[in-house]
């Protein structure tokens, strides 16, 4: 093997840190260094330099971690509700809401006041999502209180998980991968992760996906692909979700799941 | 521990002996009970890692809860093949690195970590060298590009290949930074060490 340079050694000093040197590597670096009084030196400051970084790292003592708090936010993501911060913009908007329709303002009626003008309403993780709306020929982004009009399209931009508020009373979450188009009662799931929580709900709702239709009132369930879409798991978490595949319509109960391969007769596109 | 305490009256195992990704797959089956172990074995590391990156306590917390609630959203894409720490590890380099998007977003210019990282205590019977506390002030000083990785690497004694992962990079970029990285903590190191030998 040919001699090294100083340049050369210097990486190999880095290398030897990063614990990725080999033997043949190590022998050369320490036949240059015994020639080598800057490369020697270079190796010293470096060699106190991650010596120091790590003790001074694993003495640093932080306040012992509140595992309480933890169980506590996985338990509320698990049960679907959203701290009371985030929703305090959309709760202000149906907070006015309530306010026009009391106060008799024009535009507002009894016939109206049964769903928001919108289907469905950005409850968090705004920042997270573009939005593709049917007259727009240009995406805008999302943010908490974005309402989405029947057949927007939306998506995540890999940021904050998604959750959006339907007039029906539908709490939908969304991963970051997720691509949906808004209905009234209804989303169609392109592709990435949902969790429906229809436990407000009167009127069933529906999740349209190319694995199958899962609807249902009151229920709360999961849809989970993997990233090519060739298939997809269904988790009930509570209630019962009728799942429509293949022409059939059979029932799934709390606890229940299903993995399914796309559907030819539910195949959607944008 | 209640989280073990859940895990074997539902279960009738023992969460402290069972396995991270045994009890991953218990927890993606729906046992509330072995996640809550998982959250207690792996808490404070979690934490740590994200002080190291993020350089405050309660953006620390706020990421390591973050995480947690991320890890049991995706579990069912969670490979039992893999070791459970590294992907947790993952999970919570994408929530810092975001939070720390965010934070330049709000901010418009570049936060400065440095007196963040004073905040924590060391124990007295225990301080470090002073060499090692000034390693830990000149890592706040660095970029987020240089920072990031050194933390992953130093802090967790990660591989390169899992700071690669961890941060969504190649191999290459991330030996890179932590080449650099490394370097310019040896040029503040060495600076202050000349500053000091002037003084005295």
């Amino acid at each position: 093997m040919p001699e090294l340079d100083c340049e050369q050694a210097r990486r190999l000093i880095h290398l030897r840190l990063d614990r990725e040197l080999g033997e043949d590597e190590a022998r050369l670096l320490e036949e240059h260094i015994e020639q080598c009084e800057d490369c020697a030196r270079l190796r010293e400051e470096l060699d106190s330099v991650d010596a120091a970084l790590r003790a001074g790292l694993r003495a640093v003592r932080l306040p012992e971690p509140s595992v309480d708090a933890v169980r506590q936010r996985v338990r509320r993501a698990r049960t679907g509700r959203v701290v009371w911060a985030t929703w305090m913009p959309a709760a202000a908007a149906f907070l006015l809401v309530g306010l026009a329709l009391l106060l008799g303002l024009p535009g507002m009626n009894g016939h109206e006041s049964a769903h928001l003008a919108a289907p469905a309403v950005v409850v968090a993780g705004g920042d997270a999502l573009h939005v593709f709306e049917p007259d727009q020929k240009t995406a805008q982004s999302g943010r908490i209180g974005t309402e989405l009009q029947e057949r927007a399209v939306a998506w995540g931009l890999g940021g904050d998980p998604v959750a959006l508020d339907f007039a029906g009373g539908a709490h939908v979450e969304l991963n970051d991968e997720a691509v949906v188009r808004i209905g009234r009662d209804a989303i169609d799931l392109f592709k990435g992760d949902l969790r429906a929580d229809l436990t407000d709900t009167r009127d069933a709702f529906t999740v349209v996906t190319p694995w199958g239709e899962f609807s249902g009132a009151g229920v709360v369930f999961t849809v989970y692909s993997n990233n090519d879409g060739s298939s997809s798991r269904l988790t009930v978490l509570s209630g019962e979700v009728k799942l429509d595949r293949q022409g059939t319509v059979r029932t799934l109960s709390a606890g229940e799941t299903v993995k399914l391969q796309p559907d030819p007769q539910h195949a959607i596109t944008l | 521990m209640a989280g073990f305490d859940a895990l074997r009256s539902a279960t009738g195992q023992d969460g402290a002996k069972l396995a991270d990704r045994h009890l991953a797959a218990l927890a993606c089956g729906g046992n509330a009970g072995a996640f809550d172990v998982l959250v207690e074995r792996h808490l404070s590391s979690i934490q740590r890692l994200c002080w190291s990156m993020l350089g405050n306590r309660s953006d620390a917390e706020d990421a390591a809860q973050e995480t947690f609630v991320r890890a049991y959203r995706c579990l069912n894409r969670y490979d039992t093949e893999r070791t459970f720490g590294p992907w947790l590890r993952g999970i919570a380099a994408k929530v810092c690195l975001q939070m720390l998007r965010k934070r330049g977003r709000s901010s418009g210019r570049e936060v400065s970590l440095e007196d963040s990282y004073r905040e924590p205590a060391f124990p007295e019977e225990e301080e470090p060298s002073p060499l090692a506390m000034e390693a830990v002030r000149a890592l706040a000083k660095l970029k987020d590009t240089y920072r990031l990785p050194l933390a992953l690497f130093y802090l967790e004694e990660a591989s390169v290949a899992e700071v690669a992962d961890a941060l969504g990079i190649s191999q290459g970029a991330a030996r890179v930074r932590l080449h650099r990285g490394r370097e310019q903590l040896r040029e503040i190191l060495m600076a202050e060490r000349e500053t000091n030998d002037a003084r005295t």
